[in-house]
């Protein structure tokens, strides 16, 4: 009689499970519409007309009829990329990334000893540039580095006797993307800063004492401690920075204009511009591949797991 | 050298440096406010003065008197704060979905979501522009909508792994107490996540404040429309003459104040923030 009954219950109970588990399943999706609902409005639906607008001929305002022209737009794109940017918009990427991450490496060092007495302050500080609009910090750059000496860096110069006080920062073209990169490296500065020194954090205390009994300089400890625990976090970073360096927009835009370009400065003047939707279109697919790559390389390196 | 001279040495290197690392840090704003509160005489003379020999505050009159600077600030509150509260809402949901819950589909929404929070808006800028012109879409929603898309994956990225960090058995407790899923996260979890529902709330809202690209592209055929970001770009005086870079660098101060504010208020948080995920272990 007991068998009986614990079968009678077995299937029943195990239906209940279930219906429990379809609930929680149903709930999830439901909480999950949402989100999905609005990334496939603004981002899966435009992406894919993007992909699709980057294969025709379309244009805004025209009455020519749209017609499929397959790769031209790419090969277009890759002539004048030939012809006007020799390959100096990756060159930039990697400069401002190498310069930028080796000065954040040296300062940050100072940050992290625990009972640094002016460490507070320098915290706070060093999110003050994160702090400012990009289009604003743009606009200050640009006004310290004025053609004449009403700016900040033609005065100081001059003062120095390292110029007669009238370099043209954003004129002369051997110093747009200098000007370009020091004005991103400051913008950028605290993320840098704060991701590594999440990454100090993690490195134990007892390692650099454990330096200090064998005799290990300062130097050394950096070396042969700080550095190879560090390269993990180093690798974020850099990674990081190539993917924010190789979308930069807001200070091409703003300083240069139509004088220089960056990829996405001449994706958004193709569109607005010169209203060649099809061409704006495959400069997106090319900015989205070269950044897709990168992206892949970040997650392998961190291991990102889902579970 | 002696011991102690060396050390002595080495504290002074130190102090120097530190210095340098503020004063790099530092010096654009305060070179903002000091060309803000120069007369334009003086900020047009050369060499440029390091402060300003006469003190006024005509160029933030002007800018405060600027209907289309004014007009901009509370087009992008407008913009920030919807974003905000849409993408902690709908992150929220979907957080919660993510981090506490069993079913189907689980690892491939999330390595969607993963990879979506590194989605360049370059690569869609055409499509949602033809997207928005042909629904003929006012500019400021279309802004609202469309930053989701940086705001949106962070958010639910973020508030997944804290919803998945909080302990099962406080869910367990409250169904064994008769909640709803809905309930239990409505009265258990979500006051829990108040500290995380910050962190990305700020971090949404210093993002959208500051996005340029969209608002720049959107607001091309609608200039009331215009946000801070494009004013400030743009930025034209009353009259035509060259461009007013005193009232630029007052506008420029004005914006930058209050976010410096809170940045430095809420610090701490911005910072667990802005590295989570970053750094394993």
């Amino acid at each position: 009689m007991d068998q009986a009954h614990r079968d009678e219950q077995r299937p029943e109970r195990r239906r209940g499970r279930s219906l429990l588990a379809r609930m929680e399943e149903r709930t999830a999706i439901l909480l999950l519409v949402p989100s999905f609902l609005i990334l496939i409005l603004i981002a899966f639906y435009p992406f894919g007309q993007v992909i699709y607008s980057s294969l025709t001929s379309a244009r805004f305002a025209s009455d020519e009829p749209t017609r499929f022209v397959g790769l031209q737009n790419y090969q277009k794109l890759l002539s004048i990329t030939i012809r006007e940017l020799p390959l100096k918009r990756d060159a930039n990427g990697d400069v401002v990334l190498r310069d930028g991450v080796k000065q954040y490496e040296s300062w940050v060092r100072v940050l992290p000893r625990p009972n640094n007495p002016g460490r507070g302050a320098m915290r706070s500080a060093i999110l003050v540039p994160r702090a400012v609009i990009t289009a604003v910090s743009a606009r200050i750059w640009e006004w310290m580095l004025q053609p004449s000496r009403a700016g900040l860096f033609n005065t100081v110069f001059s003062y120095l006797g390292i110029n007669d006080g009238s370099t043209n920062f954003f004129g002369d073209r051997h110093l747009q993307l200098p000007s370009m990169i020091v004005m991103d490296v400051w913008k950028t500065t605290p993320f840098m800063a704060l991701l590594l020194l999440a990454g100090l954090a993690t490195i134990p205390s007892e390692l650099y004492e454990a330096a200090e009994v064998d005799g290990a300089s300062k130097i050394r400890q950096f070396f042969s401690v700080t550095l190879p625990l560090l390269s993990p976090t180093l690798a974020v970073a850099l990674i990081f920075r190539t993917l924010d360096s190789l979308r930069v927009f807001d200070i091409f835009q703003i300083v240069l204009g139509n004088q220089r370009f960056s990829m996405a400065s001449y994706t958004q003047y193709l569109l607005i511009g010169q209203r060649e939707l099809g061409m704006s279109s495959a400069a997106s697919v090319v900015i989205f591949v070269l950044i897709f790559a990168f992206a892949i390389l970040y997650i392998r390196t961190l291991g990102v797991d889902t579970e | 050298m002696t011991r102690a001279r060396r050390r002595l040495l080495g504290r002074i290197l130190f102090w120097v440096l530190v210095a340098a690392i503020l004063v790099y840090l530092l010096f654009p704003f305060y070179w903002a406010l000091n060309s803000a509160l120069k007369t334009q005489r003086e900020l047009i003379q050369t060499p440029a003065t390091f402060w300003p020999e006469q003190l006024t505050f005509q160029n933030f009159r002007s800018v405060f008197a600027n209907d289309r600077f004014l007009r901009a600030l509370l087009n992008s509150t407008i913009v920030a704060v919807s974003v905000t509260a849409l993408s902690l809402v709908v992150g929220a949901f979907a957080g919660y979905a993510l981090g506490k819950m069993r079913f189907r589909g689980r690892g491939p929404s999330l390595y969607v979501i993963l990879a979506m929070t590194m989605f360049p808006q370059i690569a869609v800028l055409a499509g949602l522009y033809a997207v928005i012109r042909v629904l003929g879409m006012p500019a400021i929603p279309s802004m609202i909508l469309s930053y989701m898309l940086f705001t949106l994956p962070f958010t639910v990225w973020v508030l997944t792994s804290f919803f998945k960090g909080l302990p099962v058995t406080l869910l367990q407790a409250a169904q064994v107490d008769g909640a709803t899923l809905m309930q239990s996260f409505r009265m258990v979890l979500l006051p829990l996540t108040a500290p995380a529902l910050v962190t990305t709330g700020l971090l949404a809202f210093i993002q959208a404040w500051n996005e340029y690209l969209f608002a720049l592209t959107f607001t091309v055929v609608e200039p009331k429309a215009r946000t801070v970001p494009v004013a400030i770009a743009l930025f034209t005086g009353e009259v035509a003459r060259q461009e007013p870079f005193g009232e630029i660098m007052a506008g420029a101060v004005v914006v930058t104040i209050p976010l410096v504010i809170l940045v430095l208020l809420f610090q701490q948080r911005i910072v667990a923030g802005l590295t989570a995920g970053a750094v394993k272990g």
